[in-house]
């Protein structure tokens, strides 16, 4: 391996890479979701600046400063959830046509017969996406947070280390949907990855009912489906250490920890954080041994 | 020889692609690989390019194996489906191939406007491409192909999308390219093309190669020549014997004979002039291109 990563490999998967970022800013995916998403945060941010001037206002008279906080928490981890949906829609349909795209297209054939491993076009793929991506979940997660402690003064407690697991969310899928880019047309391979993000999620949500009423079966269920694709696991993960313990009023925030044992181990997270590592070496090897 | 192959065999699932293709392209040369639709050319040149895998059988380009993406440095490809980014400049897309071929920033834009003035598109570096017509964009796929100064060039059907000037502006340029030294292995279905260019030629066939040589020993057939007559005539067969001609076909004021060699030509017009006949004009008939790859493809197909 120690070979594969000369400067020169490196300036041809940036090339790759700088070309996919660019490409990926203009998808249509990409600008509708970005619309979209304004509209989202506009509408987020009307409800904080109502509550919060109701409170500031005196209009909710009864309530302590804890009350106060447990709400401005609820809002936030109520934020949290489409935020992760919409980025995560937008990883999958920006990625889903990465590499079979360009393929049906014969816009790969091109760049594929010059001195590039096809494992570094796959990289540079990924690099590309993964950099939008970054950029666009940072935006979100960060306008989301931004717009809860600013108008609800909401609590966080390592907003860092859950920035980072956000931003990890979409990388999970921008690595399953490249991986089956190299194989599958990009419709199917659509589907499939919508389909096993809807099956992570259900898990997800039948783990944490599992973890309430004390269901083994549930809970093997919850970590099958993280296996499958860790994002709701980084999701649930993330929002238990961005939200202090304890200041919940009520856990049905959509991705929001029901418990501890729901929470993500450590291991779990590992593995997350390699999972796209994974798929990308597994699309690097699909499309080696492939005719294009 | 820059292009090699022993027993060159691509299956697809069951689907014959490629059977034994033995191939051998001398350095400096332009090469012609020719045949009907579905004969199996673009899965060669995808095998030769590296982006297909060969069942069995193995080749080199360029003294390396196929597939070794080193070799790929000296070498260009113009794909037969060519399309690019269409939100690109050419500027942009060729800054792209330079960076992939390992070009350094400094050297990729005197290249791109050198390819680009080549193919008659300097004007265009900031246009987007697609704004460009097909034959514009086939243009820019030659110029990306150049854009190191290759050794060794891949054309697919280069001038599917041109014009009869753009043809032979192309024409040109490969005959340019070839007095530099280059290498080309042109795949066309333009016969008077390939003829015009090439000097040697392959004609390919249900997957197998079926003629191979220079052009100049694959034209050279059996003497046949036309004779025009003032009046309907056939000669007598002693005649025909005594110069070991044969009456091939025979209208009224029309003959044509088949001779072992050039040579026999004049003994041929000397012994019809003696049998008493006016000749008004005699021509051998040429092989061309277009005839060889008929007689060759559907030899096979009726053999």
């Amino acid at each position: 391996m120690a070979s594969v990563w000369t400067r020169s490999a490196a300036r041809r998967v940036l090339a790759v890479a700088a070309l996919t970022f660019r490409e990926a800013r203009r998808r249509w995916v990409v600008v509708a979701a970005a619309a979209m998403t304004l509209g989202y945060l506009a509408l987020y941010g009307a409800g904080l600046y109502f509550a919060s001037r109701d409170i500031a206002g005196g209009a909710i008279s009864s309530m302590d400063e804890v009350t106060i906080k447990m709400i401005g928490a609820q809002m936030l981890s109520l934020g949290l959830f489409p935020s992760s949906l919409i980025v995560g829609l937008v990883a999958v349909f920006s990625s889903v046509g990465s590499v079979s795209g360009e393929l049906d297209s014969s816009v790969a054939h091109g760049p594929l017969t010059r001195p590039i491993r096809r494992s570094e076009y796959v990289l540079g793929k990924f690099v590309g996406l993964a950099a939008m991506l970054t950029v666009y979940s940072l935006a979100v997660m960060g306008s989301v947070v931004g717009l809860a402690v600013g108008f609800m003064d909401a609590p966080t407690d390592n907003l860092a280390a859950a920035i980072a697991l956000f931003v990890l969310e979409p990388l999970i899928l921008c690595g399953v949907a490249v991986f089956g880019s190299t194989r599958l047309p990009t419709l199917a391979n659509g589907v499939l990855c919508t389909a096993l993000y809807g099956i992570g999620f259900i898990g997800g949500v039948i783990e944490q009912i599992g973890s309430i009423i004390s269901n083994q079966v549930m809970l093997n269920i919850g970590i099958v489906t993280s296996l499958l694709l860790p994002v709701d696991a980084v999701h649930r993960k993330a929002v238990t250490e961005l939200l202090p313990s304890g200041v919940l009023l009520d856990p049905s925030g959509g991705g929001v920890s029901f418990g501890a044992s729901a929470v993500p181990s450590g291991w779990m997270v590992a593995y997350a954080v390699a999972f796209p590592l994974i798929m990308i070496l597994l699309g690097m090897r699909v499309l080696q041994k492939r005719d294009l | 020889m820059i292009i090699h192959t022993e027993d060159l065999t691509k299956y697809y699932g069951c689907k014959l692609g490629n059977d034994r293709i033995c191939l051998s392209v001398p350095e400096g040369h332009i090469f012609g690989f020719l045949g009907p639709n579905g004969a199996g050319k673009s899965t060669l040149v995808k095998m030769l390019v590296g982006l297909i895998h060969p069942t069995s059988g193995a080749g080199e380009v360029l003294g390396r194996p196929l597939g070794d993406t080193s070799a790929r440095k000296r070498m260009g490809f113009l794909p037969e489906t060519f399309r690019y980014q269409g939100w690109l400049t050419p500027a942009e897309l060729l800054a792209y191939h330079g960076r992939l071929l390992g070009m350094e920033a400094s050297q990729i834009g005197p290249a791109t406007i050198d390819v680009m003035t080549q193919v008659g598109l300097a004007d265009e570096l900031r246009t987007k491409i697609r704004n460009f017509s097909k034959g514009m964009q086939q243009r820019l796929g030659i110029a990306c192909a150049m854009l190191s100064g290759p050794e060794l060039l891949f054309l697919d059907e280069p001038t599917s999308a041109l014009d009869p000037l753009g043809r032979r502006h192309v024409r040109e340029l490969l005959l340019g390219l070839k007095a530099k030294g280059t290498t080309i292995f042109l795949n066309s279905h333009l016969l008077s093309e390939v003829e015009l260019v090439c000097d040697s030629v392959a004609v390919i066939d249900r997957a197998r190669i079926v003629a191979s040589g220079s052009l100049s020993e694959l034209l050279t057939g059996p003497c046949e020549v036309e004779v025009f007559l003032a009046e309907p005539f056939r000669p007598a067969e002693e005649t025909l014997a005594g110069v070991r001609g044969t009456l091939l076909e025979s209208a009224p004021e029309r003959l044509v004979i088949g001779l072992p060699d050039a040579e026999a030509i004049p003994a041929l017009v000397a012994a019809l002039v003696h049998e008493g006949t006016r000749i008004l004009g005699v021509e051998r008939r040429k092989r061309n291109l277009e005839t060889l790859f008929i007689e060759t493809v559907s030899e096979e197909q009726h053999g």
